[in-house]
């Protein structure tokens, strides 16, 4: 066994899903095919992929071919096909990853690595507010394990663990490439190029996007609610949600011998801020987004007897930007400084109210991973590693709050003043480090059963230690059958703007936070009836403790974060993959769930209570095939004290239609949201009422051709 | 029988152009395919490439051309087929070029290569290196168009000290009730072995077969390595690589002309893939011993 692609790999993985079928042979291919099998066990007997090892998880793994069948474009659309696992938007259209009912402002819960490397940032515990998407083509493959994974991963692998693989030089060789255009003004283009050179093998991975994004509208904003109580008729509402971006993702890799090196660019421009992070709609709001990435890894097989060890350095570096001045709030805006009797406290802001936060953030990490199978029917694994995260630059400027220079407010008409390295910047500058070290055993108990149970304990610099164990019974039950009994404890680190958020208006950071905590109990079945028929379902029980939520200051004004807040969740999944004939493949998920807030003694909120999934590939003939899903999210429930009505459900179809011209090219045409259906994400309560009255509206149908080229 | 002596024919005139061959470049021709299919005649190529020891010219045919006319531009060279495709086109044509040929699954009488079909023993040496303790090979065999010759693999194997029990199935029907039959008196000394080829194994009776071997603990086996992903315990796969080297060893000789029985060497470099769920029921722990004779791990789920 290999450990590469890191942790994930080394955790040996989920159900053995191998790449889907294209089934669309030709006479030639059919008598290699003969000799294999089948194109899957080709990938993998030529040593393209790598077969995936088992997981003692719920967990699911999305391969590239079945990205491309499905159609997608950002890695959202493939996410939201998992079961448990609903992608849900906050106001400024980022997606919240929700596992099983797990919803947050921020998504925080849920752990982003791509080829092992997390993507967490250190300001609010998510992928940067400037996210601005992920392309797929570069991607290999998806796992995502539902359910807490501490014990192998550490911080944030709370709510599920979703790990992206990108293609290696292996998958890369030659060139290709491709273009898409369609609804939106999107534009999109890529190129692959991979190589070799005696051990050498080198491959890389352009890929650049520009679009509108969507035509959704926003009908009220916060703006619409300040001019209804001041008088004032400034709000961009009813508008179009501002969802532009330009993304360029550049991803370079090299394999020599025991080496690997990775290289990365995720560069984002023009990046709209959906409905508005202050929750009011301007279109001319942009944010840019540079991140960069580079990992080293070097296996050593001989070093100790029965011993494989990988040794791995990285670095991720990400900043949050703003282009121009960042309008919170439009011009003759009176912001939110208004008195309790609904009086503007400093009149109207000719230039609106300007706050231009940027944030400068900076990862390294290194470790080393062994596995060790020396001891009979045991497979040890252990590791430890050190991390050191820093915000090493805020800079904000802004026309509202204290003017550092004179200690006075800054009033409507005065020039953006810059508070940057001031006592009154919103967020200091620090950094935390965290030491960890980890043990995993698989104990092969008997004959059919497996015994896996793993232990980490991580120190934190600013927050102190927490050990999460987990513990996996693994029983090949019968031929057809095999059940798994999972416990698992997690945490998740408090964000940057939890424990050190200053001068903000409205919330305050606490530096006394603990990390919130997850107990999870899952017992899962895996049947497989026949070969055409796999049929995969779990139920789980999870307990969230030391919730951090902002409570209201004795002032009155502000609130300061805290571990107040518990949530239970018990749930079921159910996922069916059915090969109905050669040509036609039918699957499909159904998840339900019912999570409870401890402390208001209510159902939680924002997150669908079920969800049905369905989906069909059809192979027409040799060059045709055919793509149709459907998703319906269902039983979204409304925080506590807002009066809204319970927001609709809805169902999106997409379908997608591909034809293989010749051996060279292929063509593709893909439609969403066919019906054009009024989907809708819900927007967070707030007080005295919602800002964004009517939710955050999806895009409607939408149009997308694409051709690629294989050189 | 006219096949046979133009192929003989063929060979004999692809001798007699080897007298001015000993220097002769080496063409490696095979059908132009999308990956991963053309992975592995890349991997192929580059094994002869090694194997003959000096460059190659590659020779993509794309559908539609004829290999006979992408040849003739080259005088003299000798020609590896490869592939189904290629391999038709060339044999018992007048050629000028020594022809050599790999990766198909059918023997050919009379023509020097490889075919693509696992040795017996490859595969059977295995077995005795996973589950020493199996003493009887069931297969079921057919009575026209098996690709292994089972009364010959019979007698190698008990060289080996395993027995080969031979059973006979007509067609589908039949073959569905001899499995039924033979699997009701297996236990742990017993193997049931899926020959290459076997079309009468399908879905229903190959999970008949395994969900017959979990309960009773006997071993299935495989020739086709897809059928481990579903649960029979091993099966082996070309290695690309050293199979080129042979088919480029087979061109040197030819080349320095040395005297070569013309025929189809088996397969003997060959990959092993073990699913870990069935070794694991069987209670067959995977030690670095057996390790070294494993190529590939299927997980468990």
């Amino acid at each position: 066994m290999k450990i590469r692609d890191g942790l994930i790999t080394l955790m040996a993985v989920a159900t053995v899903t191998f790449a889907e079928q294209s089934n669309d042979f030709n006479a030639d291919e059919l008598d290699v095919l003969q000799l294999y099998g089948d194109e899957d066990f080709i990938t993998i007997a030529t040593g393209v992929v790598q077969p995936i090892a088992k997981a003692p998880a719920v967990a699911s793994v999305i391969t590239a071919s079945e990205i491309k069948s499905m159609g997608a474009t950002d890695i959202d659309q493939i996410l939201e096909t998992v079961p448990g696992l609903h992608v849900s938007r906050s106001p400024i259209y980022n997606p919240l990853f929700v596992f099983r009912g797990i919803h947050s402002d921020f998504n925080p819960q849920v752990l982003i690595l791509v080829n092992g490397v997390p993507l967490s940032n250190l300001f609010h515990g998510d992928r940067n507010l400037v996210w601005g998407g992920m392309p797929v083509e570069a991607i290999s493959r998806i796992e995502v394990i539902r359910g807490p994974g501490s014990a192998l991963y550490g911080a944030d692998a709370f709510a599920g663990v979703i790990n992206i693989v990108t293609k290696s030089p292996k998958e890369l060789q030659g060139l290709a490439g491709g273009i898409s255009a369609g609804s939106f003004s999107t534009n999109r283009a890529w190129l692959s190029a991979g190589g070799s050179n005696g051990e050498l093998k080198y491959s890389a991975f352009l890929e650049a996007e520009k679009t509108d994004g969507s035509d959704a509208t926003i009908s009220a904003d916060a703006q619409t609610f300040f001019d209804l109580i001041t008088g004032t008729s400034v709000s961009n509402a009813p508008g179009r949600v501002n969802l532009s971006k330009e993304n360029l993702d550049l991803r370079l890799e090299a394999n020599y011998k025991d080496w690997d090196v990775r290289i990365g660019a995720q560069i984002r421009n023009d990046v709209g801020d959906g409905a508005g992070a202050a929750q009011a709609l301007n279109r001319d709001n942009k944010f840019e987004s540079d991140r960069y990435n580079v990992d080293i890894t070097y296996r050593e097989d001989n070093l100790l007897p029965d011993t494989q060890i990988e040794v791995q350095a990285s670095y991720y570096q990400t900043s949050q930007e703003v282009t121009g001045d960042f309008v919170l709030f439009p011009s003759g805006s009176t912001g939110p400084f208004i008195s309790p009797l609904g009086i503007p406290l400093f009149g109207t802001f000719p230039d609106g109210i300007i706050g231009n936060p940027e944030i400068y953030e900076n990862h390294f990490r290194t470790g080393f991973t062994a596995l060790y199978d020396g001891i009979d029917k045991h497979n040890i694994s252990f590791g430890s590693g050190y991390y050191n995260g820093e915000i090493d630059k805020v800079r904000e400027r802004k026309n509202f709050g204290i003017n550092p220079n004179t200690g006075l407010f800054i009033l409507p008409g005065d020039p953006v003043v810059d508070v940057s390295d001031t006592p009154l910047v919103f967020l200091t500058e620090d950094k935390r480090d965290n030491n960890y070290a980890y043990v995993q055993d698989v104990w092969q108990l008997a004959n059919d059963w497996e015994l896996t149970a793993g232990l980490r304990h991580d120190k934190y610099s600013d927050f102190g230690s927490t050990t999460n164990p987990r513990l996996a019974l693994v029983w090949s039950t019968g031929y057809k059958l095999t059940t798994k009994l999972l416990y698992g404890e997690a945490f998740r680190a408090p964000s940057f703007a939890q424990t050190r958020a200053i001068n903000n208006p409205l919330v305050l950071g606490n530096p006394d936070l603990k990390p919130e905590e997850i107990t999870s109990y899952e017992l899962a079945f895996d049947y497989r009836p026949s070969y055409d028929l796999t049929i995969n379902m779990n139920f789980f029980h999870y307990n969230w403790t030391d919730i951090i939520q902002f409570v209201s200051d004795m002032n009155g004004s502000t609130g300061t974060a805290h571990n107040v807040g518990e949530q239970t969740g018990r749930g079921m999944e159910f996922e069916v993959k059915w090969i109905a004939t050669d040509d036609l493949k039918l699957s499909g998920n159904f998840s339900i769930q019912k999570s409870e807030d401890e402390l208001l003694d209510a159902d939680a909120a924002n997150s669908p209570e079920r969800q049905l999934y369905l989906r069909g590939d059809w192979r027409l003939d040799d060059s045709w095939t055919f793509n149709a899903q459907a998703n319906w999210v269902m039983g979204r429930n409304r925080e506590s004290g807002d009066s809204r009505l319970v927001i609709d459900d809805y169902l999106m179809v997409d379908m997608n239609v591909r034809h293989r011209v010749s051996k060279h090219i292929e063509v593709a045409l893909i439609m969403n949201n066919i019906f054009d259906d009024d989907a809708r994400e819900p927007s967070p309560n707030g007080q005295p009422v919602p800002f964004l009255p009517n939710d955050l509206p999806l895009s409607g149908r939408s149009f997308l051709g694409e051709i690629r080229y294989t050189f | 029988m006219t096949a046979r002596l133009s192929i003989a024919l063929v060979c004999a005139s692809l001798w007699c152009a080897l007298a001015s061959a000993e220097t002769s470049p080496l063409v490696v021709v095979y059908p132009e395919v999308r990956q991963p299919f053309a992975q592995v005649y890349q991997t192929i190529a580059d094994g002869a490439e090694q194997g003959y020891g000096s460059p190659v010219h590659r020779l993509e045919l794309a559908n539609g051309l004829n290999s006979v006319d992408l040849i003739d531009s080259y005088e003299n060279e000798i020609v590896i087929a490869l592939g189904g495709r290629p391999v038709k086109q060339l044999l018992g044509k007048q050629l000028n070029h020594p022809l050599i040929v790999g990766a198909i699954s059918v023997r050919i009488e009379g023509v020097l290569g490889l075919t693509m079909v696992p040795a017996p023993e490859a595969i059977v040496q295995r077995l005795q290196v996973l589950v020493p303790s199996v003493k009887n090979i069931y297969v079921v065999d057919r009575p026209k168009g098996n690709v292994i010759n089972v009364a010959a693999a019979k007698v190698a194997l008990e060289k080996l000290g395993l027995n080969l029990v031979i059973k006979q199935a007509a067609d589908i029907r039949d073959a569905a009730n001899v499995y039924r039959e033979l699997v009701e008196n297996l236990d742990a000394d017993d193997s049931v072995w899926i020959l290459p080829g076997d079309r009468f194994v399908n879905n229903a009776l190959l999970s008949m077969l395994l969900e017959a071997s979990w309960k009773s603990d006997f071993v299935v086996f495989s020739s086709n390595p897809t059928h481990v992903k579903r649960g029979a315990l091993f099966s082996v796969y070309p290695d690309n690589f050293k199979m080129g080297i042979r088919l480029g060893e087979i061109a040197l000789g030819r080349a320095q002309g040395n005297e070569q029985a013309a025929a189809m060497e088996p397969l003997t470099n060959v990959f092993v893939t073990v699913n870990e769920r069935t070794s694991n029921h069987l209670g067959i722990t995977l030690t670095d011993d057996k390790m070294h004779y494993i190529d590939l791990v299927l997980p468990a789920r």
